[in-house]
Order: C-alpha cells, then structure tokens, then sequence
C-alpha cells in the first residue's frame, strides 16, 4: 500500500504538475492568512499582522521550492523543466548556441567516425557468433623471432586426434579458380576448407547444406558452396541454385549451398568446396600451407589450449626432429589475428579523435563560462528564491548537456557525410580483403556510443562553468555592480588554464597528423628501385586439371608475351611470380656454395622470383654485374641464376658472386644447383619493409609456372591497354582470364592505403584542432579585453600609449600560449614514442615537425590574441569611464 | 538552505506531527500551534520544516489531505492520520523512547 501511494503520488507530480502547484500555492497562502488573523486577533494592526505573518512564513516561495524538493520524483521533475529551460536560454542566445553545437559536432562527429571503423575493423570484424572464442592456430619455427607459419597437413591432423581444447577444428587454404561456362569467364577467389569449417563458424546456410561426410565419399561429386555476395552478383540470388553445377577450371562443381550474409571468412572468400586430407599426402609434415582455426570447447581458454597443443608439438617435435624439431604452436584469438596492421591505426585514430573531443570540450567549457559571467545575476536571482547549489550546477549541466547532444546530431550527418567521402576512395581489393571494412557503417552501437559520447562531453564541457558559477559568492554578485575593473580572480584564472590545456592539446594534435603526413609522404618516396610509372600488371592462372606438362605451360606464356609485344605502344613485357608491393611474395629456403651449413632452426630464406627475360627491361633494374637472364637460358640450358646485391652482399661478401653456385629449397630437395650469371640492383618488396629483401631470380623456362603476375610496360597510359590484354588473352584460351589487372602504381599506393586514408583522417583531425585553437584563443582574449575595457580606460587616462596596452593584452596571450606549447611539447613527444612503436616504420620522431608546428600554433595564436589586442587600444579612455 | 534537519530531528518532527494530529484531523497552522502546545512552548515549527515534511509524509501514505472549512470559514487544507500512520507513529514513538532512554543513560552516567 505504502508503495501504491508513493507510485500514485510520483505519476500525479509528473503528469499533473499544474494542479499540484496551484493547491500548493493555496496551500501557502491560505496558511499565511490563517497567520495574519490570529495576529489580528492578538491585536496587532491589519498591517503589522501581515508583515508579522510574512516574517514567521519565511517567503512564500523559499518554501514552496522546499516542499518540491522533497517530493517523490523530484529529480526527473526538475530535470524536465531544466531541458525547458534550458531551450529558452539557448534560443534566447542563438550565436551562443551555434557555435557551440558545431564545436560540439566537429568533435563528436570525429568519435562517430573513428568509433564505427573501431566497432567494425577491430571490435567484430567477422560477424560469428561467440567470435571471442574462435582461434587462429600458428605453428612456429625456431627463427630469430619465433616466426610463424601455417602448419603442416600432418601435423594438423595429429592436433584434431591428440588435443582436448577445442570443439571444432578446421583447416583451410586458397583455392583460386576459373570460372567459365556462360559469359566471360572469370577468377574467383575460393577456399578449400574441412568438414568441420562451417560447424565451427556457426553461420546458419541461406540455402542447401552444409559440407557433410558424404562428399570425402570415393567418387563423390565435386560440390561447391557459394557466397552470398558471388550467388547475388552471379547468379542473381537464384533460390532453385542447390543442385546446379558451375564450371571451375574446367570441371563440373554441383551447388549445395549458399552461405548465410554474415558469412566473409576468410575475407573476400567467394566459393568453398570440401578439403580432403585423406588424399593429400596426410604423413605431409614439410609443406605448410593450412590455416588452421580453433573453436575453444567450454571448459577452454586460449592460453589453456595454447598449452594442450604446446605439448602436442613437443611430443612430434622429438617423434620427427627433421621436419618438426623446434616447432611450436602459436594460439591467437581469430579477431586479434585477423585485425592486426589494421588495428594499430584504427586506435591511434580513436586516440585523435578523443583529443579532437577534448579540445571541442574546452572550447564550449570557455564559452559557457564566459556567457556564466553575463549570467550571475539570473543563477543569483534564482538561488534567492531558494534553488540549492545542486539545483543550479543541475541546471547548468543539462544546458551543457542539450549543447552536446544536439551537437551530437549534428556530428553523425557530418561523420556519415565523412565516411562516405572517404569510403569512396577505398580501393576495392582492399575493401573486400580487410576484414569487417564493407560493414562499416553508423549502425545502432555507433549511436549509443555517440549518445554516450554525448552526454560525457555535455557533462565536462559544463562542469567548469557549473561548479564555478554555484560558488558561495553568488549573493556577492548581486550587490556586486558591473563597475569592478577586472572579472574575477577565479574565473579568470580558469578560463586561463582551460586555454593553456587548449593550446597543449592542439600542439599534440597537429604533431600527430604532422608526423602521420610525413611517414606517408616517405613511404611513397621511398626508392622502390623500379619504375613504376607506365606499367600495367594482371595475373593468370592456368588450371593444373588443363595444363599439365610444363611444355603447355610454356607454350602458353610464349604465346601471352609475344601477342602483348605485338601490341602497339607496349615497350616490353615479362612474367614474374611476384609483383613488388604485392600482397604476397615467395619465400624459400636456400643453401649458398661457400657459406657454412646452417645449424639447425638458422634456414637462410630468400625471396624466389621466376622471370622471363625481359623483366628488368619491364621495371628498369640496372644491371650491376654478369648478364640478365637471357633466352638462352632454355629448359634444357644449364641451370642458372640472377640474384640481387643484397642476396649477394649476403653470401659472398667482398667476393664476386659470378660463377657461385645456390640452391634454392631444402638442402635434401631434388632443386638442381643454379650457377649465379648476374647481379642486379635491389628492389623492395614494400615500402614498409626497412631494407631489401635478398632475392633469386629463375628463369622462367626452366622453372615453368601456371600461375604468374605479367608486367606490361607502355609508352602510353597503361590501363588505356588493360582491355586489349584481357582480349587478346581471351583470344589464347577463354577460360583462363586475366585478373587483378591494375597499374604497377595502383599496386604500390594500395600497399600503404591504409596509412594514406589514417593519414589523411590526421590531416583532418589537425585542421579542425588548429580552427579550434584559434577561436578558443581569440574567444578568450576578445571576452578578456571587453572585460577590462574600464580598466584599459583608466590605464589609459593615466598615460598608458596604445603600445603599453597592445602589449598588455599580448604578454598575457603569449603566457599562456608559452605554457601551452611547453606542456603540449612535452606530450607529444611521450606520445609520439609511444605510437612509434605501435606503428613501426610509419611514425618517428622527427624534431623539425615538432618545431615546425609548434611555430605555426605560437603564431596562430598570435594573431588570435592581436586582433582583440588591437580592439583593446582603439578605447576611448573617456567613453570608457563613461560607461557602466 | 544550510539548515536540513539532521535525521534524530527529522524523525522527531514527523513524531510529533504525528503525534498531534491523534487528536483529529488539523490544517498546518492547527498541527503547528498543537505542537507548540504539547511540548510547552519548545518546538516552533516553521512553515519551511512543516510543510516539506507533511508533503512527504503524505507520499509515504502515513498521513492523508482534504480541503475543508477552517473555524472562521477560511479554505484550508487538513490533514489526518491513515493506517499506516498510527503504525508508523507506535514505530516512532518504541524508537524515540529507546533513544530517550539510551541519552538518559548515558547523561546519568559520571
């Protein structure tokens, strides 16, 4: 019962505050005349009875305020007629408002963006369920430090039978293939995965099944699983699609399923079909090629599971020390492994953007405490009717708050109009290979980020004014006239130190996107020792299932290369494995004439590269010594080898390499020993790499590939030749197209997209800190000087030149800015040491951007404090006198 | 606004509200003169405790209000003592006398 009254009377002061209030109001005054008259009838005069009653009441409205503070609900009551207003206050003062809610906007509107690329790139790049508790599974080589590899078939095999971590445990691997049949025939990118895949993801199928036992069956039917994205773009979300067969590299895939829309693993996968590890050699323990993931039982954690498999990979290290002595297991959780390179510039982005955020914070903090002067006498006013002191800080903190969340929507139109700019520039290998990029978007978590942003930011941009204005002088403010010479110590020292910490931030913003400009500015300039101008790149891979001897092979190429020649304004063109700057490259072992056996665990590797002839002709690479590998160097020529300086520099130091004799693969391999005929200059495999990777050059012919890059050079625009490329490959065999077809700078700038996009969101954030800077700054000065405008007057009519006040005005600007820089210095540079070793090779510390930029604050700054400066000495002593 | 009760006084002033207001139903200027009455002159409640504390009373269901007619035919508004608040005044009235017996104690004490 006692609860029913409380409920009844909480809705009653909610909903009918009107009828509430006005029986209060009788309430009081019927109590007050009551009073009067018993002191009539005391005998007092009418009008001392009145004065009398008055006096013992207390002031009717002290105590009607007391009555509301005690009712039930109260809080929620006052907060409702605060917002209210707290509107009428905002519109009351519209410039006020604008300003504050676009400086809100930009700084909120940064954490929107860089919150739905963090919610996206690295909180859930994959959408599967219970993702926590899905692994990556690396097996590790004892290298210098502990380098990873995908693991062995075999081994792989041994970790499903001998652990007890995991639930499911899957394998998969690249499975690229052509797809011909209707239309064009075209590459896409499959993965060949285990039966356990799909359980493990836990992604319901949109059609069909699942892989089930039925398909390692002898002489079952090759089956396909598709994509959601390749069944809608390909077959036109076809619903009767289970059951009809696809043509890849040439042989008949029967359809049984399509994969749910949540469904992208690995990213950019577009068909799935059945891996059988009974018909690959299963005892294969040398190759590793799988990409083993984990899904960890229950009772599992990953470090636990880490530990199981740790000692799985101690037993066959000692059971085959050949292929497994020093190996070990490396357990990651799928999201960590997957996000890493993306992660690390996504939250230095996030870290901006909250400085972004602060430093709006401080600008509409020193706004509202500047509008709290003009506002004494009302919050004054307010406390003599008898709001308390937490009324009134209430107050101040939902105006604050209603700026921030209007800000707030002004910031998501802005984020989403941002993102969408920004979106567009995003290369399409990289939006369909980095994982969880296609899904970033302000989605219902990036709202309630923001509304929580919001509020956070509405809280701290009202916290100084509010705690500043509610002090105990408030009464002092109504005596006090406007005719005091200077504002008061206090909140001139507050809005001095807000300015200082302004200054601070933007420094080590600016710093930030300073520094992150320039990396990318040396990471394309770095000498990539090719020419990458004029050069149109594609790939083409030949089904094993179609061209199985080498000499097909071979013919094949001949063929390509010599119809390209044939094209008009094409200079040269070549095969290599790799491009530099490509996503991957070819790594293998090697062992070198002259240069000690390697112990165990310390392989020498090298980067493989099989060319034709004319590949450093295609790119540019000077010759250093001997010859290029030329067209005599057949399948039945002696074996030889081109390597690069710093594979030479390597091996034979000092010595001429010429005539020396390497191996490439595993010392026990059947590889033939390769005679080194010539040395070329290095190239780099990527402009993060911080040195060239030692490199081996075969000859093509007598190491014949399916699958290779092609570099076209052109004297004209390459991709004005992409379509007659893929023409006349069409021409040579219709169902092995060319892909990827970019432009060798294309290949190179979408290496460091992701530091250009970062960098580019820096250039931004730095911009908008600077803008802020120089308003707070100017804000602040402005509002000093027509504060002291009586005292400049006086100073003035006592003799003061306009310099004496220019520099008034100025040495107290440049105090502050002096202090701000110093502190924003000291910051950024322990944050840049922080950041460059997260994002190594991209940022270091670099004195003339730290000086640089701090020049270019102390002078913004400057001027911000001049232009009031200047107002400052145009005062007429007399009017100024005059005035107040 | 520095002089909230502590809650030995707020308990007491709710004791003695309801205290007063056994002896029927009663206006704020009725219960505070009654007050004034019953502990000989030592409590002048203020309009600015007693009407805050009737209001919440009322939200906590101990007391109830109605408009009446006062004695020189004045509107006024009365209060009267519900169920739960006879409850709550024998609560209050255990309370108060340990708490008497407990200061009691501790003054006779040398």
């Amino acid at each position: 019962m006692p609860l029913f009254v409380k409920v009844r009377s909480f809705l009653r002061n909610l909903f009918s505050t009107r009828r509430v209030e006005a029986d209060l109001d009788e309430e009081v005054h019927s109590h007050l005349e009551m009073l009067t008259e018993e002191h009539i009838r005391a005998g007092m005069s009418p009008k001392e009875a009145q004065r009398a009653a008055r006096i013992e009441l207390g002031g009717i409205e002290q105590v009607k305020e007391r009555v509301r503070q005690k009712r039930t609900g109260n809080g929620l009551h006052s907060v409702i007629s605060d917002c209210r207003y707290g509107v009428r206050q905002l519109r009351k003062n519209p410039g006020f408002t604008i300003v504050a809610v676009l400086t809100l906007a930009l700084g909120i509107g940064a954490n929107t963006a860089i919150f739905s690329d963090v919610n996206a790139l690295v909180l859930r790049p994959f959408s599967l369920p219970d993702l926590d508790r899905v692994v990556a599974i690396w097996e590790t080589v004892p290298k210098e430090d502990a380098y990873s590899v995908k693991a062995a078939p075999a081994n792989f095999r041994d970790w499903i039978e001998q652990s007890r971590s995991f639930e499911y445990l899957a394998a998969s691997h690249g499975w690229d293939a052509n797809l011909t049949g209707e239309g064009v025939a075209e590459r896409v990118e499959g993965y060949q995965v285990t039966s356990n895949f799909f359980p493990l993801l836990g992604v319901p199928m949109e059609l069909g099944r699942q892989i089930a036992s039925v398909d390692f069956q002898q002489g079952a039917a090759a089956v396909v699983i598709l994509s959601h994205g390749f069944w809608q773009r390909h077959l036109g979300g076809d619903q009767s699609v289970v059951g009809k067969s696809l043509l890849l590299n040439g042989r008949k895939f029967t359809v049984i399923g399509v994969a749910g829309p949540d469904l992208d693993f690995p990213a950019g996968a577009q068909v799935w079909t059945p891996l059988d590890l009974r018909t690959i050699e299963i005892i294969d323990r040398e190759n590793h090629y799988l990409l083993v993931l984990g899904r960890l039982s229950k009772n599992a954690s990953a470090s636990s599971a880490a530990a199981d498999l740790q000692a799985v990979a101690g037993r066959l290290a000692q059971q085959f020390p050949d292929t497994n002595g020093g190996h070990g297991v490396r357990v990651v959780r799928l999201v960590e492994d997957a996000t890493n390179g993306t992660r690390q510039f996504v939250m230095v982005l996030m870290g901006c953007a909250v400085f972004v955020l602060l430093l709006a914070c401080v600008n509409v903090a020193n706004l509202q405490l500047a509008r709290a002067e003009s506002r004494q006498k009302e919050m004054a006013i307010r406390s003599g009717m008898g709001a308390s002191r937490w009324r009134l800080i209430q107050q101040l903190l939902v105006e604050s708050t209603m700026l921030a969340i209007m800000g707030a929507a002004a910031g998501v139109v802005l984020a989403s109009w941002g993102m969408k700019l920004l979106q567009r520039d995003i290369p399409p290998f990289i939006l369909a290979h980095v994982p969880g990029l296609k899904h970033v978007a302000v989605d219902s978590q990036v709202l309630l980020f923001t509304l929580a942003v919001a509020v956070i930011s509405g809280i701290l941009a009202g916290l100084a004014p509010a705690l500043r204005f509610s002090g105990s002088e408030l009464n002092d403010a109504l005596k006090e006239s406007t005719r005091c010479a200077s504002p008061g110590h206090y909140a001139g020292r507050l809005r001095d130190v807000l300015v200082v910490f302004e200054i601070a931030l933007a420094l080590v913003l600016l710093v930030g996107a300073g520094l992150m400009v320039s990396g990318f500015r040396k990471l394309i300039a770095v000498e990539m020792g090719f020419d990458r101008a004029h050069v149109l790149t594609f790939h083409v891979a030949l089904p094993a299932e179609k061209y199985q001897k080498k000499d097909e092979i071979l013919s094949y190429y001949d063929r390509v290369l010599g119809q390209i020649q044939s094209l008009p304004s094409v200079d040269s063109v070549a095969c290599v494995t790799s491009l530099p700057s490509g996503w991957s490259w070819n790594w293998t072992e090697y062992t070198a004439e002259g240069r000690p056996p390697a112990s165990r665990g310390e392989v020498p590797s090298t980067v493989s590269q099989i060319v034709t002839p004319d590949f450093w002709a295609s790119l540019r690479v000077p010759l250093v010594r001997g010859r290029f590998i030329s067209r005599t160097d057949g399948p039945d020529a002696p074996p030889v080898a081109v390597i690069s300086e710093s594979m030479a520099n390597a091996n034979w130091p000092g010595q001429d390499p010429i005539g020396k004799h390497v191996k490439l693969g595993r010392p026990e391999s059947s590889e033939p020993e390769r005679r080194v005929v010539g040395v070329v200059r290095d190239i780099r495999s990527s402009a993060f790499d911080p040195k060239p990777d030692p490199t081996t050059y075969v000859p093509f012919a007598q190491m014949p590939q399916g699958s290779s890059a092609v570099v076209v050079r052109t004297s004209s625009n390459p991709l004005s030749l992409a379509s007659s490329v893929t023409e006349q490959l069409r021409s040579i065999d219709p169902s092995t197209p060319a892909y990827d077809v970019r432009t060798l700078q294309q290949v190179v700038s979408d290496n460091v997209s992701g530091v250009e996009s970062s960098a580019r969101m820096m250039l931004i954030f730095g911009f908008v800190a600077l803008a802020l800077a120089a308003t707070g700054i100017f804000a602040v000065m402005a509002y000093s000087v027509t504060q002291r405008t009586h005292e400049i007057g006086i100073r003035m009519a006592l003799g003061a030149r306009r310099f004496d006040v220019l520099r008034l005005v100025m040495a107290s600007a440049l105090k502050m800015a002096v202090v701000g820089l110093t502190f924003g210095f000291g910051v950024s540079m322990l944050l840049t040491h922080a950041v460059s070793a997260v994002l190594y090779g991209v940022i270091r510390i670099e004195p003339p951007i730290f000086a640089l930029l701090t020049a270019l604050l102390a002078v913004v700054a400057a001027v911000a404090a001049y232009i009031p400066a200047r107002w400052a000495t145009t005062v007429d002593p007399m009017q100024a006198l005059r005035s107040e | 606004m520095d002089s909230e009760p502590t809650t030995l006084l707020q308990g007491t002033l709710d004791l003695l509200i309801l205290k007063s207001l056994i002896a029927g139903e009663m206006h704020g200027l009725g219960i505070s003169r009654r007050i004034q009455q019953i502990t000989g002159g030592t409590f002048d409640v203020k309009p600015g405790s007693l009407f805050p504390a009737l209001h919440r009373m009322e939200e906590e269901g101990w007391i109830s209000s109605f408009w009446g007619e006062s004695a020189n035919n004045r509107r006024a508004k009365y209060y009267r003592l519900t169920k739960p608040g006879r409850m709550q005044l024998e609560v209050e009235t255990k309370r108060w006398g340990r708490i008497s017996w407990a200061i009691a104690q501790a003054l006779e004490a040398s």
